[in-house]
């Protein structure tokens, strides 16, 4: 057939890759208004419709008007916006930011955007006035109770993420749409349409399911734009080879993701056009591709056994998708960017390989590999890319990636043993938790079948060790944020301490799901996204968008700041205070309030004399399962607005550098400001153990309560480290309970030298948190605080 | 029109004096130092400009900084945008950071992370204030807490 052939033979090229690579990789940050555009002009006219119908109605005319284009060396297409690296806006979640910012994008001093006059006077006159009073910021701000606006201030917990960046963090059956192509989900939904009793006929489900028929027929055009476009490019292309190209990429998209795909390439291209457009209908952070080798294996081994294709085109083709998921990012509010650092690793593309399958048995196939080798090719920021390991896991499997990672390849190592467990425990079935796909920075969640909501709320942990010893004065502001738990002075013993935490983390959790409830509803009633929906299994079967609880399973993340923070504090006052006597509680309590003045020698007392959390220490290990199990018991007592729970997560995106700015001195030594610690990594310098002792601590904690997942960022030295070492390593780490690691191989030297040279290295990236970013894009402090890391080695 | 700066002049007098106190203080000022940076703010009604070099050596002896009233050729790192009236609140303790620059009220650019370094010397600072309005005899000035 001759849409499965167009490329096989003619990718040959070795440099398409590195081209286009680099292409990316140089191209500026730019904002695109195009979206933002065909958004307002569409709701303009409907904007008295249903929610459902004027969204879909505006993802029409959006995908109708934008501009379709084909870059050279291209093979997967599809833009989100006319310039390269392009980000859209969505004035439809907030609005007042971007004329707030519209006149610094080009000049701020970290992640700068170009934009063009024109546009600016465009948003200016004719986009941003029609939002005033219409965004889900304002709507549910006038929906917020006074209390909880106030405390949303505090910098104890943060709740805007959702509409920050938009719906995402959800990966969508992809399976599905390949194998029965877009027509395939229109047929389903007119079935349940008319299969509605005549009493639900004017209800709300109908209009669902008009506008998932009408967003997929949208769908369809789009693609079919694409295919035009190809069409008319080929017949003035002068080169043979590239004609070939344009006619094959004309034929695909015709195909895809109209009707099942026939090849590789098809399979890839209709995932390419799914994942796009949802990103286009959202915000879309982190809408992710999930199982790769899963996914597209079925069309690779087809193409493979017809002599179709051969490893190394299957393999530039994934390059090719690796590289198109770096043209898709979103500008961040300047006002965000403290805590939303690396702007270009923010949409968390995820894609695992390897795995278990849902039978339980070992999956990873010949795909797997291939897709490593494609990731290894490109080394960016996107995708967020991780391989699945179990003690079923071929050996050559994990010894490639740990290979490539000792290389300075980015990605983590994902423990199926333990995740799928923990993915039980959290409620799903067996089958859902062993085909886990990964969204946001590490969230494991079922795949297509799941809006986890993963990155919508970060909780500062150690802000209620502060209010605690303070009695709900903020010790970076001096007046009171927090609520009445007791003066420190008249704690008795270390379990006062505790209630006194309980206290200030029950009552802040408790604000945090009420204004979560008021966010989710704001979002629900004004930004429905019937497309991602119809990708996401549950919503059709519902007939209720994903933002309404249409998903299977329905989770919201919250991420606890300043884990080893709270752990070493506690364990310090327990040790220092209440078992060698050595301090009052009201003079630590003084200490801190005064950010350590005068008092050198107790602070140095408490930073080196006591120990510390990542030590393989059983007493202060056995804090840290106490504080984890803390913050699992209190979130369980909440259910979200979509009728599903609240996820406890312990992972830092940028947040362990924000929030530890407005987070007073702790009993860890820790001075006022200084950054906390990322995710469940102890805190900076206090591993001084080695990396075995640093696992050995965090096997001991309750993993399988943290369902959105942990995140253990370790550093190496470069290629100082041996493969078979690492690989021993993380064995031990993965049999003993270990979920999740990542590491840097990156040296300070060089680190310090990008730090002086930036422009020498515009393509070293490092692990931020749970996602990669260029170095040289970070803002000082983050670059310090990668540098200041831990090096271990690991001889 | 402001309810708490007759003009410019009266502004850099307030602020000048603070200030002055402010760069002097061992416990305030050793953290400032430590941000290294230059800060521009930027006063709106009445329009004014004040800049804390804390990045090269200060000009007078027993200074953690430089202060300088009025526009300066100093490029700054960071820069803060707000109108007076607000600034007084805030170094009152009576105007959240972070509502502040969320709901527009106050602009920043530059090196907006470097800003947060200065975080830990705002409790201090926000104690230093009504002491310096009433040393200047403006107690009139000061936003009682209820």
């Amino acid at each position: 057939m001759s849409t499965q052939t167009a490329f096989a033979d003619n990718i040959s090229h070795p440099s398409r890759v590195d081209r286009l690579r680099w292409k990316i990789i140089d191209a500026p940050m730019e904002v695109c208004v195009e979206r933002a555009r065909y958004l307002t002009q569409s709701m303009k006219k409907h904007w008295d419709q249903h929610p459902l119908e004027r969204m879909s109605l505006a993802l029409e005319h959006i995908l109708n008007n934008m501009t379709p284009i084909i870059r050279d060396d291209e093979i997967i297409v599809g833009c989100r916006t006319a310039k390269l690296k392009g980000a859209p806006l969505f004035p439809e979640n907030k609005s007042r930011w971007i004329e707030g910012d519209l006149d610094g994008f080009e000049v701020r001093e970290l992640q700068t955007a170009l934009i063009t006059p024109e546009e600016k006077s465009e948003l200016r006159e004719s986009i941003l006035p029609f939002w005033s009073g219409k965004s889900v910021e304002e709507v549910m701000e006038a929906r917020m109770p006074p209390d909880i606006s106030d405390d949303m201030d505090k910098y104890i917990f943060t709740m805007m993420l959702e509409i920050t960046y938009g719906i995402g963090h959800f990966t969508m059956n992809h399976p599905r749409v390949i194998l029965g192509g877009l027509r395939g989900t229109i047929a389903q939904a007119r079935n349940h349409l008319a299969a509605l009793p005549a009493s639900e006929e004017e209800s709300e489900k109908r209009l669902f399911y008009e506008a998932v028929i009408r967003s997929c027929s949208a769908a369809i055009s789009f693609a079919r734009r694409y295919s035009d476009l190809a069409l008319s490019m080929a017949e003035t292309e002068t080169d043979k080879v590239r004609a070939d190209e344009l006619r094959g990429i004309a034929r695909v998209c015709a195909r895809v993701p109209e009707h099942p795909a026939r090849s590789f390439h098809e399979a890839v291209q209709c995932m390419y056009f799914i994942h796009l457009i949802a990103q286009i209908e959202s915000g879309g952070n982190s809408i992710s591709l999930g199982r790769i080798d899963q996914v597209l294996y079925p069309w690779y081994r087809a193409d493979r056994e017809a002599g179709r294709i051969t490893p190394g085109a299957a393999r530039e083709i994934l390059s090719l998708l690796f590289i198109k998921t770096n043209e898709i990012w979103n500008v961040l509010e300047e006002a965000f960017v403290p805590g939303g650092e690396g702007t270009q690793g923010k949409t968390t593309q995820n894609v695992t390989v390897g795995g278990i399958g849902i039978d339980g048995e070992d999956a990873t196939n010949e795909l797997s590999y291939i897709a490593l080798d494609a990731y290894a090719d490109v080394r960016t920021v996107q995708p967020n890319f991780g391989v699945r390991l179990s003690s079923k896991s071929p050996e050559d499997l994990f010894r490639k990636a740990v290979d490539y990672m000792r290389d300075g390849v980015l990605m983590h190592l994902f423990n199926d043993d333990v995740i799928v467990d923990l993915l039980v425990r959290g409620g799903h079935t067996l089958k859902d938790a062993r085909d886990y796909g990964v969204v946001g920075c590490l969230e494991p969640n079922a795949q297509g079948k799941t809006f986890g909501s993963t990155f919508a709320v970060q909780f500062n942990g150690i802000k209620c060790v502060e209010l605690a010893l303070s009695n709900g004065i903020d010790n970076i502001f001096g007046y009171r944020t927090g609520i009445e738990t007791g003066d420190p002075a008249g704690f008795a013993d270390f379990e006062d301490v505790w209630k006194a935490y309980d206290g200030q983390m029950s009552h802040f959790v408790a604000q945090m799901v009420k204004g979560m409830r008021v966010l989710d509803r704001a979002i629900a009633e004004n930004v429905p996204s019937p497309f991602a929906s119809a990708m996401v299994d549950g919503c059709l079967d519902k007939g209720l968008d994903l933002t309404a609880g249409g998903a299977i399973y329905n989770s919201t993340g919250v991420q606890l700041m300043g884990f080893a923070n709270v752990v070493d504090s506690f364990y310090g006052i327990k040790k220092a205070v209440f078992e060698e006597r050595r301090f009052t509680m009201a003079a630590l309590a003084e200490m801190l309030s005064d950010d350590w003045y005068d008092a050198e020698q107790a602070r140095a007392y408490f930073l080196h004399r006591i120990p510390k959390y990542g030590n393989d220490n059983d007493e202060v290990d056995a804090m840290a399962v106490r504080v984890m199990d803390h913050y699992c018991d209190v979130l369980a007592a909440h259910r979200n607005y979509r009728g599903g729970a609240f996820w406890p997560g312990i992972f830092s995106v940028g947040f362990h550098i924000s929030f530890g700015a407005f987070s007073g001195a702790s009993p860890d030594g820790r001075f006022a400001g200084d950054v906390l610690g990322n995710g469940i990594t102890p805190t900076t310098g206090n591993a001084v153990s080695g990396p075995t002792a640093l696992m050995n601590s965090v096997v001991k904690l309750p993993l399988t309560r943290v369902y959105n997942g942990v995140n253990l960022n370790m550093r190496f030295q470069g290629k100082k480290i041996k493969t078979e070492h690492l690989m021993n390593l993380v064995k031990a780490y993965m049999k003993n309970g270990g979920m999740q690691v990542q590491f840097n191989m990156v040296d300070s030297d060089v680190l310090r030298e990008a730090q002086r040279f930036p422009e020498k290295y515009r393509d070293l990236f490092v692990r931020v948190s749970g996602y990669s970013a260029e170095f040289t894009d970070l803002s000082e402090i983050a670059q310090d605080e990668i540098i200041s890391r831990t090096e271990f080695e690991c001889r | 029109m402001s309810q708490y700066y007759k003009d410019a002049d009266d502004l850099y007098r307030i602020y000048g004096y603070f200030l002055d106190r402010v760069l002097q203080d061992e416990k305030i000022g050793t953290k400032m130092s430590k941000a290294g940076i230059i800060i521009k703010f930027i006063y709106t009604d009445p329009d004014a400009e004040i800049t804390i070099d804390l990045k090269n050596k200060p000009e007078k002896e027993g200074y953690y900084g430089t202060v300088y009233l009025g526009p300066c050729n100093l490029k700054e790192d960071v820069w803060s945008k707000q109108p007076a009236d607000h600034s007084h609140k805030f170094w009152h303790g009576l105007a959240n950071p972070i509502a502040s620059i969320t709901k527009g009220i106050v602009r920043q650019g530059g090196k907006v992370t470097a800003m947060l370094k200065l975080l830990p010397v705002v409790k201090p600072a926000f104690q230093l204030f009504p002491v310096t309005l009433r040393e200047m005899g403006l107690d009139h000035l000061i936003i009682s807490k209820k």
